[in-house]
């Protein structure tokens, strides 16, 4: 009967090490698929866009119809792009008087055979800087105007905006602190 | 040392320009005879030559090219490294549509389907004639009074004319104001355009932050306002993942020419759905 029961215990034993060594194998096998399969697909995504340059140009024109052609079914994605800007800048400018003079400097560029245009979008200081800005023009802003925006201005950078201020010189800190100068001596 | 009054009364560049040489000529034979002056001698013509050829004048230097027939290379002015600026400046060139400024200076643009007339406001001998797309041309009279290399790029009749400036660099005439200002020099902070002879910026970066001092109209102060907004705008999300899953993420390099070199890297973020 102890035999019998020592028996027992040990084919419980061998089939409970069974069952859960098959569940760790079986998960790590299935993630290591899972990742090369992704890898895969992205890899021949890329290579597809590479081959045709007017892919690439359409993904800089913010269409992804390509990507989603050649893409399967079951894989979600995101796409950033570094070293290349998009088709489309959206630049802020809260300055009514000067919409028409920032139109007049900021026309389409056709470079690289595709069109680089900026979009102007009026903002609210009060409301703050819109995150979907891409960028913001500042012309002939007063020293007390960059005083008084200035905490704004720099959670806007710290963002990852980006910020031209055109103006000659104003002796006034938030101004210097903004865009990091010094005055120097004549 | 009376080459300095002189200097004075002559006026013109090139007649300065000359004489400065002849005045270095002069102290290297004199350092031949007399020794122990050479040092002082070359000195005192390098200094006179830079203050003459650099005068009022920035530089944009460009580090990579399609550059055809350019002439030699100006003395380089100092410039920070990794600015993407130049790049997109000279691959963005001018657009004209009746008129287009030019260091300041005014020319009228006509243009049909085929070709393109360039008229310069006060002085015809500098006009350009039956230029077609593709065509390129020289003008002379910059800054620097050499001649610089165009291309014109596209006719978009009725509407513009594109313009691509073909040498490495380009001049940009001082349009600092006279502000006593520049670049703090702390972490992030450069100069994009200093003058060399007050030391004044017309442009700054503090990373993203980028100050260009007030500019009379001219087109070159328009492409550099855009070369600057797109320069701090290359790095974009064309479609955001949200997700706590896990995702994998593979790259890539796509390059496009032939304005400008501009080679993106392409980051997919890739997971099933479940």
């Amino acid at each position: 009967m102890k035999g019998f029961v020592y028996l027992l215990e040990i084919a419980i034993a061998a089939i409970l090490m069974v069952v859960v060594l098959s569940t760790f194998f079986a998960i790590r096998v299935k993630q290591n698929w899972e990742t090369s399969d992704l890898i895969a697909a992205g890899n021949n995504i890329l290579s597809y866009i590479s081959q045709n340059r007017s892919f690439f140009i359409n993904i800089l024109n913010e269409n992804l119809t390509d990507v989603e052609k050649v893409k399967p079914p079951n894989i979600d994605y995101g796409l950033n792009v570094k070293g290349s800007p998009k088709s489309n800048i959206i630049v802020g400018y809260n300055q009514t008087e000067y919409q028409s003079y920032i139109e007049d400097l900021l026309t389409p560029v056709y470079v690289n055979g595709r069109w680089v245009n900026f979009t102007l979008e009026e903002f609210n200081f009060e409301e703050g800087i819109p995150n979907h800005l891409d960028a913001v023009v500042f012309v002939y802003y007063t020293a007390a105007e960059y005083t008084k925006y200035e905490s704004k201005i720099q959670d806007y950078l710290n963002k990852g905006g980006a910020v031209v201020g055109i103006n000659t010189f104003i002796n006034d800190q938030a101004f210097l602190d903004i865009f990091g100068l010094q005055v120097v001596s004549i | 040392m009376n080459f300095v009054d002189n200097h004075v009364k002559l006026g013109k560049s090139v007649m300065k320009f000359s004489i400065y040489f002849l005045i270095f000529i002069f102290f290297i034979f004199y350092h031949l005879y007399f020794s122990g002056n050479l040092v002082k001698g070359i000195a005192f013509a390098g200094t006179l030559y830079l203050m003459n050829v650099s005068e009022r004048i920035g530089i944009l230097i460009f580090t990579a090219s399609s550059v055809v027939y350019a002439p030699p290379p100006p003395p380089p002015l100092p410039f920070p490294e990794k600015e993407d600026i130049p790049k997109y400046f000279l691959g963005f060139g001018f657009d004209a549509n009746n008129s287009w400024y030019l260091w300041e200076e005014e020319w009228r643009v006509d243009y049909s389907t085929n070709y393109v007339n360039i008229t310069n406001v006060n002085n015809p001998e500098k006009n350009k004639t039956f230029l077609y797309e593709g065509d390129n041309f020289s003008l002379l009279g910059g800054p620097d009074l050499k001649e610089y290399y165009f291309k014109v790029r596209e006719i978009w009749s009725p509407t513009r004319v594109d313009f691509q400036p073909l040498n490495k660099s380009f001049y940009i005439k001082d349009f600092s104001r006279d502000d006593p200002i520049k670049g703090n020099g702390t972490e992030g902070t450069v100069n994009i355009i200093v003058y060399e002879e007050d030391g004044h910026a017309a442009m700054t970066s503090n990373g993203s932050a980028i100050w260009i001092s007030d500019f009379q109209w001219s087109d070159e102060y328009r492409t550099l306002v855009k070369a600057a907004i797109a320069s701090r705008v290359d790095e974009w999300a064309a479609k955001r993942l949200f997700t706590t899953k896990e995702t994998t993420t593979v790259s890539s390099f796509v390059s496009l020419c032939c304005d400008m070199p501009e080679t993106a890297e392409l980051e997919l973020t890739l997971r099933y759905i479940v």
